[in-house]
């Protein structure tokens, strides 16, 4: 009993991050139904900007963090207003541009910084004991980021103007240049913060999963699968979904054979997509 | 009227497809398809060529990239001491590199290209699948493979044309066990393994002889390549009450289960390692205080400096800004003796080069790092490499560049122990299918087939 | 000149003279490629450049499956796995059941399809990035499974030692040429299942109109469902066989094999190369399998390349290579200009074809009672019923927002229909989208929907053949006479002004005859003279069928003239039916809608 509690923890703490990786893509899918393959890239490139800053400018975690919020910032605008901005409506086009942007982020990244794993700083932070429970300290950081990161933006949203600038833009773009709003620029906005958020998510799962340009892939899915799981745009959605499948993962690798249980996840996601293609909340619930 | 709608005839489509397809096929077979006739000129050009098939990218470059360079290196050094003679000629080495890619197709069609390109000598192999695949060819194209990947479905097949010159799992890991049990008292073992025969081997080796000592091994876990998150299975190590974590899996994910089993609450437990474990994995692995001391089986160049070291780390830095690991030195080596064998056999033909290999590896012995005790040569299985490896502990705070980042620890026994299974062994003859072999003998076992086979243990 | 260059892009279907330039050019093209393919073993007899030819031939028919997909309107990231999927079935049918290579191998192609059709049944519903992302799961679950099947796939590792093919004609398969002939001919029957799925066949054309447009397709009788399916199981199927061809190349197969990537690199292969065109997924296969080859490129090179590739894709050539070369090559000859402008020859002069009497069609009667329909809470149309009968023309009119596009939707089955009952000659039918088409049921939508990637002429055909092959090629030129067309029958449908479109939806309307035609707001967006024209061309088109229609429209003198009887609805109940001199007295509907 004792164990299936600790394995329950490991899921909700596995969830949050998987929350926390996902909440980028959730704002941008769900404000700019942007289709954005190279989610998971940019959150490498992310993770790279604060690595280097790190090294480069011999930053410690948190200026080095507060760098690669606004160099990505910068790089999320830049791909919006060239890219993504560009093919608005067609989303064969976005979802090409995406995956041709990937591969290039890719195979650069290799190329440029090699594919050993990196750190930012120590990560060999201890494990905090909860009375019989082990809740690993790095986990524990990225799972409290989460739930701050998240609080955050649905405030921003629900409750600032900027926010229902936003969700004027996304319910209405034509309608929201009828009341003076720039969709285009709130765009750019936006998707300069959703890629800033991925790039601080990066940095904050770094001590668990390393750095290597090969982080993108797990980054890509995983938030595919929360957000549809989630449904499109919610963000209160990309918290349960992770919570959720992160203890669907810790379930399944807890009790079933290890090269069953990587299935499972995927089972879920393809069953969502199947039976209920909005999500768990769905557009009823469109934004928090 | 009404041209516009009349499409092409489909009946006239078909049959002129049917027809190209009749003259496709017709050209193709009246041109005089050569039969299988593969290249027997083993020196096109005057040249020897040697192709590493490695990984040039991905996850485990920290592998691959020196295990590249060092059969680079080797090769320069012998063609800087004037290169190989053969049957009165002389011929220099010319190295060629192919794309593993860690898959099956990658392998295999690196290795393809080379055999088509008239490449009679490969080396490299970190995958268990790019081996495995280029195994069912490589005699067919009379091409060597030198590989070092253990795991009874992968090196206990058939294949005249394999030199395998490292370690094998059978035979070194019951040393983990011996030392786990012995020398620190672990008596509740856990063990977490990549899922294929490379893994099991490890697995099973360490658990027979464990359990024969009165140990137990209270949780036997499973990874997998792609895998990133180890908290389910860590605690269930916690929970099985574990006092020693043995992680058999040397890249990738290796260092992220390290880590993520220190952080998880086996903050103290001793940690085994296997497989390309260099200082690089060990930094991933959170630093000094996560691994120092982890204990890791070393060849001898990997435990003992000298000044070749010096010369040959600061290469390799130079070239990839990585240190040297055990890869480096097996590769390194293997290549030499390769290329030794060739003048031994006073041939370039890889079918008369391999049986020469076991006289080379014992009578230049005192020219190689690894300093092996000869080779044993099988009927059907292709040549083994007799490695010996040094029971170690990983030192974190050593200098990676200028010192071994390896401390032997345990005692004599443990120095210099025999990586090879003793020529005896039912295993070097059987099909790795047979269930009626004892494919995991236990430490006993092992030394009462040392015995009998006349082997006496190698000098420190 | 402007429209000529229009027309030489397209290069699909061309006037008489630009399309025999099309097809000559295709038949110069298609004999060089064969005469180039035939040779190119002859001429690179290195085992290396043998190894990268085959590849280079079995990724072309992977990409030519794939195509199928792409043009159905759908991107799958999967078309790998399935190759995979073909390699494991054949691989563990030789190897572990003791079938021998022939059977296996045709095996291996059926398992791809059953895959396929399994996968195009479950993620039927979903478009777009929903669909790709559902493809590529499947593909990482296939890989999961066929990683923990050790048994019976070796896992990771895979199989290998896969059993050569007994000799071909005396020859041995040790020769990588054996697989490259062998390889081309199955890619040359790729090639024109590729065809007949495209141009070559009714099935192809609509599969076609279904990718340009799914509505506007359902509305010309195609079965989005089942069309989807079965180009799903003809891809996977042709996957399969190229999967299990290469995996005997290479000697074997593993998990790591299929992985998403590869599936991608195929899909780069199709849009880069064209996947409308029909060389394009093999030219894209060439380039794509040769360029790192040339370049010797490690993976990760090769990775950024197909990245550049995909980006100048979506900047550049959104058509692909293909078209991209035809355009170009087009430019440098100034070919195909004096063919391919409006006129042909032989075309008929606008409303200089009489129409025959044979064209009357039977008019359908049609009865609506009570017909219900809504979103959630939000209730559209509420009990609407009236009748129209055979062969007059029915107006509905009312305000904006009565329901009125609504009610045709759900006539037409694109709507749901909570309840009530729909009565065709009196039968009650249950909607849906090519259901009705194949009933008879021509439409028009308010916005005048048309199918890109389409010419005119290939427009009219397709809308033509809705209820089976074409019958009488007259009649279709009375169609294309009475809406205008003869001149634009070459261009691009997304070349056409608001008026041309809108004259192209009502020939692809009544291209298949319909004996009851819905024309929603057909006099939307038209000035004067256009209205009067369009006007005079529905009495044609009235007279010369004799359909039933049923007509929304704005523009009340239009209604009162052309309309035997009208129905007014308002907030999604009919509040008149009647005579249009009685409606237009009507109080209730001057207040509600004609007052206005």
């Amino acid at each position: 009993m004792q164990l299936f509690l600790q394995q329950i923890i490991n899921g909700l703490l596995l969830g949050g991050m998987f929350a926390l990786m996902s909440i980028g893509l959730s704002m941008v899918f769900g404000i700019m139904k942007t289709v954005n393959f190279a989610y998971g890239a940019l959150y490498m490139v992310g993770g790279y900007a604060a690595y280097w800053s790190a090294e480069l400018l011999g930053l410690s975690l948190l200026p080095a963090l507060i760098c690669a919020f606004l160099i990505m910032f910068a790089v999320g605008a830049v791909i919006e207003i060239i890219g993504f901005g560009q093919f608005r409506g067609n989303d064969d086009a976005s979802l090409i541009f995406g995956l041709g942007l990937s591969l290039v982020l890719k195979g650069g990244a290799v190329l440029a910084w090699g594919s050993q794993n990196r750190f930012i700083g120590d990560n060999s932070a201890p494990a905090i004991e909860l009375g019989p429970f082990i809740v690993p300290y790095a986990r524990m950081t990225a799972g409290i980021a989460s739930l701050a990161l998240i609080g955050l933006i649905y405030l921003l949203i629900a409750r600032t103007g900027l926010g229902r600038t936003f969700r004027a833009v996304a319910d209405n773009a034509e309608r929201a240049q009828l009341l003076g709003i720039d969709p285009r620029l709130i765009n750019v906005a936006v998707f300069g913060f959703g890629t800033a958020i991925a790039a601080v998510a990066c940095v904050l799962l770094t001590p668990v999963y390393s750095l290597s340009p090969a982080v993108d892939d797990t980054a890509l899915f995983t938030a595919f699968t929360v957000v549809i799981l989630g449904g499109l745009g919610s963000i209160a959605g990309c918290l349960v979904a992770g919570l959720i499948l992160g203890v669907i993962y810790t379930l399944s690798f807890a009790y079933l054979i290890s090269n069953v249980a990587p299935i499972v996840p995927l089972l879920v996601l393809i069953l969502t997509l199947i039976l209920r293609p909005q999500g768990l909340f769905g557009q009823k619930e469109r934004l928090a | 009227m009404s041209v516009y709608f009349k499409s092409y005839n489909r009946r006239a489509v078909l049959r002129g497809g049917a027809m190209l397809g009749g003259l496709t096929l017709s050209t193709a077979l009246g041109s005089r398809v050569a039969n299988a006739a593969f290249d027997t000129t083993f020196a096109p050009e005057g040249k020897i060529a040697v192709g590493t098939i490695l990984p040039l990218s991905g996850g485990f470059t920290v592998v691959s990239q020196p295990w590249i360079h060092s059969i680079k290196y080797a090769i320069d050094e012998v063609n800087a001491a004037g290169g190989i003679k053969v049957g009165g000629e002389t011929y220099q080495v010319e190295n060629v590199i192919g794309d593993e890619q860690y898959s099956a197709a990658g392998g295999i069609s690196a290795f393809k290209k080379m055999a088509a390109d008239g490449v009679h000598y490969t080396a490299g192999y970190v995958s268990v699948e790019a081996p495995a695949a280029v195994q069912g060819i490589n005699e067919r194209s009379n091409a060597m493979m030198i590989t070092g990947i253990t795991g009874k479905d992968l090196i206990m097949t058939n294949n005249k044309l394999r030199f395998y010159e490292f370690a094998v799992a059978q035979a070194t890991a019951p040393y983990h066990a011996l030392y786990a049990f012995n020398e620190l008292g672990i008596r509740r073992a856990a063990s977490i393994e990549l899922t294929n025969t490379w893994g099991t081997d490890f697995h099973l080796a360490f658990a027979r002889t464990f359990e024969e000592l009165g140990g137990e091994v209270v949780n036997r876990s499973y990874l997998e390549a792609s895998q990133t998150d180890f908290s389910a299975q860590v605690s269930k190590m916690v929970a099985a009450k574990s006092e020693m974590l043995y992680i058999i899996m040397g890249d990738g994910p290796a260092s992220a289960a390290a880590l993520q089993a220190r952080n998880g609450g086996l903050a103290d437990i001793p940690l085994f390692a296997e497989g390309a474990w260099g200082p690089e994995t060990f930094q991933d692995a959170g630093g000094a205080k996560n691994v120092d001391g982890t204990v890791y089986q070393g060849s001898r160049p990997y435990v003992f400096w000298s000044d070749k070291h010096s010369e040959l780390s600061r290469k390799l830095n130079e070239d990839t800004d990585l240190y040297l690991n055990n890869w480096f030195w097996h590769g390194y080596d293997s290549t030499k003796i390769v290329l030794w064998a060739m003048e031994e056999a006073n041939s370039l033909d890889p079918r008369e080069v391999i049986e020469a290999i076991p006289v080379v590896a014992e009578k230049r012995r005192d020219e190689l790092m690894i300093r092996p005790e000869g080779a044993i040569a099988t009927a059907n299985k292709g040549v083994f490499l007799k490695i010996p490896l040094w029971q170690s502990r990983f030192d974190a705070s050593a200098d990676f560049l200028n010192e071994s980042c390896l401390v032997p620890v345990g005692g004599e026994q443990y120095q210099g122990l025999p990586g090879w299974m003793p020529e005896n062994w039912a295993g070097y003859t059987s099909d790795p299918k047979d269930e009626s072999v004892n494919w995991y003998p236990t430490l006993n076992e092992i030394e009462a087939m040392r015995k009998d086979a006349g082997e006496t243990r190698m000098p420190l | 000149m402007m429209a000529a260059r229009l027309t030489s892009r397209t290069a699909t279907d061309a006037s008489p003279r630009g399309r025999r330039g099309v097809r000559t050019g295709h038949a110069v093209f298609g004999t060089v490629l064969a005469i180039a393919a035939l040779a190119a073993p002859q001429i690179f007899t290195s085992g290396y450049a043998l190894d990268v030819l085959v590849t280079m031939v079995l990724n072309a028919v992977m990409a030519l499956g794939l195509a199928i997909v792409v043009r159905s309107g759908r991107m799958s990231l999967a078309q790998a796995t399935f190759g995979g999927i073909g390699g494991y079935a054949s691989g563990i049918l030789m190897m572990q059941l003791g079938w021998s290579w022939w059977p296996a191998w045709f095996a291996s192609g059926v398992a791809g399809a059953a895959f396929g059709l399994l996968l195009g049944l479950t993620s039927l519903r979903l478009r777009g990035f929903y669909f790709a992302i559902a493809t590529f799961t499947f593909s990482l679950i296939a890989i999961q499974i066929l990683s923990a099947w050790r048994d019976v796939t070796g896992g990771l590792s895979g199989m290998f030692g896969l059993p050569i093919p007994p000799d071909l004609f005396g020859y041995d398969w040790l020769d990588p040429r054996v697989y490259y002939y062998f390889g081309l001919a199955v890619a040359v029957g790729a090639l024109i299942v590729c065809w007949l799925c495209t141009e070559g066949s009714r099935f192809g054309r609509r599969l076609r109109a279904l990718g340009a447009d799914e509505i506007v397709a359902g509305s010309i009788g195609v079965p989005a469902a089942p069309y989807r399916i079965l180009a799903f199981a003809i891809a996977s199927g042709v996957a399969g066989l190229a999967g299990s061809l290469n995996a005997h190349f290479i000697g074997g197969i593993s998990p790591a094999d299929i992985v998403p990537s590869a599936s991608v690199f195929i899909l780069v292969m199709v849009l880069a190369g064209g996947a409308q065109s029909l060389w394009g997924p093999v030219i894209g296969a060439i380039v794509l399998t040769g360029i790192p080859e040339v370049l010797r490129a490690s993976a990760q090179w090769s990775m950024v390349l197909y990245g550049v590739f995909l980006l100048s894709y979506v900047y550049l050539f959104r058509d692909g290579l293909v078209p991209l070369f035809q355009r170009l090559a087009g430019s440098l000859t100034g070919g195909g200009a004096t063919a391919a402008v409006a006129a042909r020859a032989d075309a008929p002069a606008p409303g200089t074809v009489r129409p025959h009497a044979h064209y009357r069609v039977e008019g359908a009667s049609l009865a609506l009672e009570n017909i219900t329909c809504g979103f959630g809470d939000y209730i559209v149309l509420d009990g609407v019923s009236f009748a129209a009968q055979k062969g007059e023309i029915f107006g509905v009119i009312g305000p904006n927002g009565a329901g009125k596009t609504t009610l045709f939707n759900t006539l037409t089955g694109i709507a749901p229909m909570r309840g009530g009952r729909l009565l065709l000659n009196g039968a009650a039918v249950r909607p849906s989208p090519s259901g009705m088409a194949q009933l008879g049921v021509g439409r028009t939508f308010q916005h005048p929907f048309v199918l890109g990637n389409h010419t005119v002429a290939q427009s009219i055909r397709v809308a033509a053949e809705a209820r089976g092959s074409i019958q009488d090629q007259d009649y279709l030129d009375w169609v294309i006479s009475v809406c205008d067309l003869a001149t634009l029958l070459d261009l691009p449908t997304d070349r056409l002004t608001h008026y041309q479109r809108r004259l192209l939806t009502i020939a692809m309307a009544i291209a298949p005859r319909p004996a009851l035609l819905l024309l929603d707001e057909p006099l939307a967006g038209m000035d004067e003279t256009e209205t009067a024209e369009l006007k005079e061309k529905i009495a044609a088109i009235h007279d010369a069928l004799a359909c039933t229609i049923l007509l929304i429209e704005h523009k009340i003198g239009v209604v009162m003239e052309l309309c035997d009887n009208l129905a007014v609805l308002d907030f999604g109940k009919i509040i008149a039916t009647g005579e249009p001199h009685a409606i237009a007295r009507d109080p209730v509907v001057i207040e509600a809608y004609l007052g206005a």
